[in-house]
């Protein structure tokens, strides 16, 4: 009989399948060094309906990034997606919450660790500043294209250059006769009022917590410079808990190899500055 | 083992699987799923989780996995990428062997339709799902994934960005030349061993599956699940 491993190792760095809470069928992957061990734990949560290993495997490059720094970290398939169950009868909120915080027991149990760092990109990062504030022991929060609330220099930025842009009008034109596909906006995310979405932040931040917000292109309906949330958010609250980093090259699933490596490396140079 | 137990197995534990007990009484009778590639291996996770437990509900022992570079298995993917993958496949029908199963079936979900064939006189039932025996259709599927993931590089003119992503084709690392390749090598000789083996145990399952939405929308066609699960 060919007896299968319970994990697998790869240069210093252990993934294992873990039921994170085995009665309420939630499942995610936990990776972690075989050797450093940090106080700080991730919790890297689902996008949109994909599974845990993210879109181009993006969660999966974060987690053995991280893991290869000291970071362990749970990919947790939250309930209904992926190989967790669903919670019947639990509002989506409930169900968010009561999965990261069973994921931060789940990952303090196994690997020791004090402090929580949780996000994702898209729904994860909505659902991360959602029940962010719930979860004890959060001391960081990532997000790949949350939100932001748009700014004066925002629609200068976005629509300035292209007033006097020849090429600009074209393409306005093309759109406008319905043959342009490209750059069109869908916005699924359920955020809250601008106003209660800037609470959120503040409150986070009035907590110690740090967050790292990461943009790309497809964040440009809502976010277009460095700066702009904490702008909105306020540089009193932002101080140096609040990190931005913008990718206008890159694209929101990032499908191009060069630029995961690049968000990848910020996420983990961050990861490194911030966290014991 | 556990009633659904994920795990890492092959020569150097490089492969990620879930293995799903049958639920009714054994009949000794391994299924191993093999997912179809790219962009169609998200979307089809929901779909495939879902046969899994369909077929454990009927006493059968279902394995599905990711091939090395995908999902949750280790690595990046090889460049020898069909060799790499069908030879995992043997992998994967030996690892199911060996958790008891006497008889094995496979359900094979697009490319996997032709990485499988080689293997096919392992398996009692030969399951197709939506096979490629198009080539040229599915490279056209596959540029269209790639070219609407790419497509808010705008400023970018598009013979620049086809230039500069070739070699990055769908987000691999791979280029689309040896993926190109590999799909024209295979496809033609799975309609010819088709051809030969669907009258003799084969299974064609033809759905209506939306495969050639380029986005990552997840696939939840129910009647799709039953098909599948119910050519056994």
């Amino acid at each position: 009989m060919v007896v299968p491993s319970p994990a697998a190792v790869s240069d210093g760095v252990v993934v294992r399948p873990i039921d994170v809470d085995a009665r309420a069928g939630l499942f995610g992957i936990m990776t972690h060094s075989s050797h450093a061990a940090r106080t700080t734990g991730f919790i890297i949560i689902n996008s949109g309906l994909l599974h845990r290993v993210g879109p181009f495997r993006l969660y999966v490059e974060i987690a053995r990034r991280i893991a290869d720094r000291g970071f362990p970290s749970i990919r947790l398939d939250q309930s209904g997606k992926g190989d967790s169950d669903s919670r019947p009868g639990v509002s989506l909120a409930e169900a968010a919450t009561a999965d990261v915080s069973t994921a931060a027991i789940c990952l303090a149990r196994e690997t020791g660790v004090k402090r929580f760092v949780v996000g994702g990109l898209c729904s994860g990062a909505d659902d991360a500043l959602l029940v962010g504030s719930a979860i004890v022991g959060l001391s960081g929060l990532f997000m790949f294209d949350g939100y932001a609330p748009r700014t004066a220099r925002y629609y200068l930025e976005r629509f300035g250059p292209k007033l006097f842009s020849a090429r600009a009008w074209q393409r306005r034109a093309r759109a406008t006769v319905g043959n342009d596909v490209g750059g069109k906006a869908i916005n699924l995310r359920n955020w809250g009022p601008r106003a209660q979405m800037i609470a959120r932040y503040r409150a986070l931040l009035e907590q110690q917590v740090r967050i790292l917000a990461i943009f790309t292109s497809q964040a440009n309906h809502s976010y277009n410079y460095v700066s702009q949330l904490s702008a909105t958010v306020g540089r009193s609250y932002a101080r140096d808990l609040l990190t931005e980093h913008y990718y206008p090259e890159a694209t929101h699933l990032f499908p191009v190899t060069e630029h995961r490596r690049n968000a990848v490396n910020g996420f983990a140079n961050w990861a490194e500055r911030h966290f014991d | 083992l556990r009633q659904v137990e994920s795990f890492f197995f092959g020569s150097g534990n490089e492969l990620f699987g879930t293995y799903h007990n049958a639920l009714a009484h054994s009949r000794g009778h391994g299924v191993l799923i093999c997912p179809p590639l790219f962009s169609e291996y998200y979307r089809s996770h929901f779909a495939i989780r879902r046969i899994a437990a369909e077929l454990a509900q009927k006493g059968y022992d279902v394995l599905r996995f990711d091939y090395s570079g995908t999902g949750d298995s280790k690595g990046a993917i090889p460049p020898s990428v069909c060799s790499a993958w069908s030879n995992e496949i043997g992998s994967a029908a030996h690892q199911l062997r060996s958790l008891g199963c006497r008889v094995l079936s496979v359900i094979a979900a697009r490319f996997s339709a032709s990485l499988v064939l080689r293997w096919r006189a392992e398996f009692d039932k030969y399951v197709c799902w939506d096979p490629i025996f198009d080539p040229d259709a599915y490279m056209r599927q596959l540029d269209a994934t790639h070219n609407a993931s790419l497509a808010q590089h705008r400023d970018m003119p598009e013979a620049e960005r086809h230039m500069r992503f070739q070699s990055d084709f769908l987000g691999t690392g791979v280029s689309r030349a040896t993926i190109a390749e590999s799909v024209f090598e295979l496809a033609g000789e799975t309609e010819r061993q088709a051809a030969r083996t669907l009258p003799a145990g084969g299974i064609d399952v033809k759905s209506e599956t939306e495969w050639t939405s380029p986005g990552l929308q997840m696939i939840y066609a129910h009647d799709v699940i039953k098909r599948v699960s119910d050519a056994f």
